[in-house]
């Protein structure tokens, strides 16, 4: 009896640092060739990456962060039919918020931390700490890389909409006497 | 069962949480105001401009005074398509806001804060002297009657806005044909120039071959009848040869190992009976000596290069007696002539800085000397080089015919607004390198004319990369508190490069015409 518990504890354990581990691989949403890599940053021309989920639950809209205005944002969102098109979005409807300004290696590095929890398996009761470290490390690392090129908020408040208007096309604001259908984008 | 529960959430709550560090940007944004701060790690400079245009800089400097920013920059509009690209300028009433970005690895190493850099990519030569790069001002070619030669260059010593000066060529060389003159105006050098104006200075030629010379003060003066030396000893010995024509062929010294502002004599005689007052003509021009002095002084002063040029627009008084220390050591070409006794007497100085086209002056002799007329010219070793030296008859001085650009032309093409900025009081032609502009001016009859070239302005060096590692406040400071001692102590240093500068220096143009 106390085997077979002993069993189902380390299994346990190492599902749950298999799936910390995984949930560390945050997932970008921009679309391959939209973002820069880190070192080419400065040559970037675009805004960055904008993925909303909106308080209805079920609406995304994500696309190139143009600029931010009084009560709205404006993004060159992704359409249904793979085209671009300029849209204003409420804030206040807003619940997520997420900007991507570079590519990362999170995604590998993610995997390299499950990799390297599957591989404690052989253990024996020493999964229960090696298992945990390997999790904790790697998925520590992996945060922080992506962190760097991630900016993530739930509810996002005016305050932090104006700190992200430095990774929009028109930091400055919507330049004057442009109008949304004017804006193009060369993705 | 609850507590395993715990336990794993607990792991997966610190999986998480972040604490190492990766690769991280970190991104300035602000008014144009902030471009101060900006450091020279963050090599690109993002522009951008009220309408939604974008500017990426690489190789930038802002200009406080005209409030601009210059450099090699692609130019987008509003949907980022690009508009064009190459060097260009943005006026800061057009920016809306400048921004910086910073990759930052672990092993990143410490950046650099300057206004300004250029990254030297020109010739190999340059990379490995970069005190020999090519600089020093507009640079001005006429014909010849074989091809358009550089003949002058204009405000040498004009380093900063405060002292922005007017400046007088002889352009001696000029053979004009027709009633056309074209004169080529380029900037071949790291540089920003300011012209404020361009002016053809006229004057009809005598009858009887004579020239018209000027002096050091911008007198006109009729001349006849140019002599060369019977004898000229220098202490490499009999230099006749290098100065009885205006030509290639120039006489000049090794600086001292010791002392770079020590002194050598040259001594001329010249045998004539003749009656008249007598001008003594020197064909002559700065060594590259000054030009590595100049470019070792930003050097020492790195990062701070741009602060001390703001300092001295601030206080035109003090900058003008600071960044003249240097030349009242080193001193111009000191002139004196023997009586009969062997007594020296000083008769005057010749100077003009610019080591790229000689210069043409005339300083005159007092009228009773004794025969034969012995002239000593006295220098700092290795600064000036000597291409002619003549005694002429004097005639009368006469005024110059002063003339405007008719038309000027950039890239073969009419540019009214070049030609607005040469000849409008309240306005100035900046030109970055690479630039070229062809300057037309009318003169019916040009060939019966001597004409000199009178330009105005002043000059940006820009900073490069490689000179950043050289900042020494104290050198910087002894160069203007100490110039006597400074000359001293960097008189060996000069003297590692000195045989090599010229070919360098020449190699180094960043564009030729």
């Amino acid at each position: 009896m106390r085997n077979h518990s002993c069993m189902r504890v380390q299994r346990v354990v190492l599902l749950a640092c298999i799936c910390a581990s995984l949930v560390s691989c945050a997932s970008l949403h921009a679309p391959n060739g939209t973002l820069p890599e880190p070192e080419n940053i400065a040559e970037s021309v675009f805004g960055g990456w904008v993925y909303l989920r909106m308080f209805d639950n079920y609406t995304r809209i994500q696309g190139e962060f143009i600029a931010v205005e009084d009560s709205s944002i404006i993004i060159m969102a992704l359409t249904s039919s793979n085209g671009f098109a300029a849209q204003r979005v409420d804030r206040s409807q807003i619940e997520y918020a997420s900007i991507e300004i570079h590519t990362t290696n999170s995604t590998s590095y993610g995997l390299w931390t499950a990799a390297g929890t599957l591989s404690t398996l052989s253990h024996g009761w020493f999964l229960t700490i090696s298992a945990p470290t390997w999790a904790i490390w790697g998925s520590v690392a992996t945060a922080n890389i992506h962190h760097g090129g991630e900016f993530s908020e739930w509810k996002p408040d005016d305050s932090w909409w104006r700190s992200m208007t430095i990774h929009a096309r028109f930091p400055q604001g919507m330049p004057r006497g442009i109008a949304l259908d004017r804006l193009k984008s060369f993705w | 069962m609850k507590s395993i529960r715990l336990l794993v959430f607990a792991i997966a709550l610190i999986a998480i949480v972040g604490g190492c560090s990766g690769q991280r940007v970190v991104r300035h944004i602000g008014p144009v105001s902030d471009i101060w701060n900006v450091s020279s790690s963050d090599s690109l400079l993002k522009v951008h401009f009220n309408d939604g245009g974008l500017a990426v800089m690489s190789s930038w400097h802002a200009d406080a005074v005209r409030r601009m920013i210059f450099g090699k920059m692609v130019r987008y509009d509003f949907n980022r398509g690009i508009i064009r690209s190459g060097f260009d300028s943005a006026r800061f009433d057009d920016v809306a806001l400048v921004e910086s970005n910073r990759v930052i690895s672990p092993d990143a190493l410490a950046g650099m804060a300057v206004l300004s850099t250029a990254s030297l990519v020109m010739t190999g030569f340059c990379i490995a002297n970069p005190k020999a790069c090519f600089g020093s001002c507009p640079t001005f070619y006429a014909y010849d009657g074989q091809r358009m030669s550089l003949q002058a260059e204009g405000f040498s010593s004009s380093i900063a806005p405060v002292l922005r000066a007017t400046d007088l060529d002889a352009l001696y060389n000029f053979k004009p044909s027709g009633d056309l003159v074209e004169i080529l105006m380029t900037n071949e050098a790291l540089e920003t120039h300011v012209v404020d104006h361009v002016e053809l200075v006229a004057l009809k030629r005598p009858s009887g071959g004579g020239r018209v010379v000027a002096t050091g003060d911008g007198e006109f003066v009729e001349a006849f009848g140019f002599q060369s030396p019977s004898n000229a000893e220098a202490s490499e010995g009999d230099i006749r040869a290098l100065v009885a024509s205006y030509d290639e062929r120039e006489r000049f010294s090794s600086a001292s190992a010791i002392d770079l502002a020590e002194r050598e004599e040259v001594d001329f005689e010249f045998d004539s009976t003749r009656n008249g007052s007598d001008g003594l003509v020197i064909g002559f021009r700065e060594s590259l000596m000054t030009t590595y002095l100049f470019y070792q002084g930003l050097a020492y002063l790195g990062s701070n290069a741009g602060a001390w040029l703001a300092s001295c627009q601030r206080d035109s008084v003090v900058a003008r007696r600071t960044l003249s220390a240097m030349h009242s050591v080193l001193g111009g070409i000191d002139v004196s002539i023997a009586d009969s006794n062997g007594k020296w007497s000083a008769v005057g100085t010749i100077d003009e800085a610019g080591p790229i086209a000689t210069n043409l002056q005339m300083i005159r002799i007092p009228a009773h000397h004794s025969w034969p007329l012995r002239v000593r010219l006295r220098m700092s070793k290795g600064l000036w080089r000597l291409n002619y030296v003549a005694l002429a008859t004097l005639g009368r001085s006469v005024s110059p015919l002063r003339l405007q650009p008719r038309s000027v032309r950039h890239t073969d093409v009419d540019d009214t607004a070049a030609h607005a900025d040469l000849i409008d009081p309240a306005r100035s032609l900046v030109t970055m390198p690479g630039d070229h502009f062809m300057i037309d001016f009318d003169l019916p009859n040009a060939s019966q004319y001597e004409v000199f070239l009178e330009s105005r302005g002043y000059y940006l060096e820009w900073m490069r990369t490689e000179w950043l590692a050289e900042e020494d406040p104290i050198k910087a400071a002894a160069m203007f508190a100490m110039p006597v001692a400074f000359l001293k102590i960097e008189a060996s240093r000069f003297k590692l490069l000195e045989s090599s500068m010229e070919q360098e220096f020449w190699s180094s143009r960043y564009a030729q015409p």
